[in-house]
């Protein structure tokens, strides 16, 4: 890896700069993926449920949907992310 | 993360490079198991969830999602066993 490149120090300030600089660079990296991945997931499941049969204008019946859909989803993450932690504490 | 930073991290002195790296699994192990999470999410909220009409879960529905996990998960460790056996 490109990380354990040259030894040549700095000073320790610098040193704490660059470590928070790129510990929040990378983590902000890592919170646009994981919002990407939920958006995308909750999109194609709200989309195959809320329109079966897609028609030429966007109704107000549509939008509720997918509104409703999407407060279902999250409660569902909810759940899920809760029994999966009860179920690797067994 | 940029070639800027990866040049800036080389220029690190060990433990901080160590730290680092410490830190980025650490990150990368959360952001996977998140990432599991949706999966399985998904897979249940197909299964569970058959229509909309209210923005709350219906009790079956949660009830639903807590067997499909955990069923999901027994079909995982399942298969696992199945395979270690056949390869003895």
């Amino acid at each position: 890896m490109a990380f354990f490149g040259k030894d040549s120090e700095a000073s320790s300030t610098q040193t704490q700069d660059v470590k928070q600089r790129v510990m929040q660079e990378a983590a902000q990296e890592l919170a646009v993926a994981d919002v990407t991945e939920l958006i995308n997931n909750m999109t194609k499941v709200c989309y195959d449920l809320c329109f079966p049969n897609p028609g030429p204008i966007l109704t107000s019946a549509d939008s509720k949907c997918t509104e409703q859909c999407s407060k279902k989803f999250m409660a569902a993450w909810n759940i899920i992310s809760q029994t999966y932690a009860s179920r690797l504490r067994q | 993360m940029s070639s800027a930073d990866l040049r800036a991290i080389s220029q690190l002195d060990e433990a901080s490079r160590k730290d680092i790296a410490q830190w980025v699994e650490n990150e990368m192990a959360q952001a996977k198991l998140r990432s599991t999470i949706h999966n399985f999410t998904e897979i249940c909220f197909r299964k569970c969830v058959t229509s909309i009409g209210t923005q709350t879960l219906a009790k079956t529905e949660e009830l639903c999602l807590q067997n499909c996990l955990n069923r999901f998960l027994d079909t995982n460790s399942a298969i696992v066993k199945l395979i270690q056996e056949q390869n003895k």
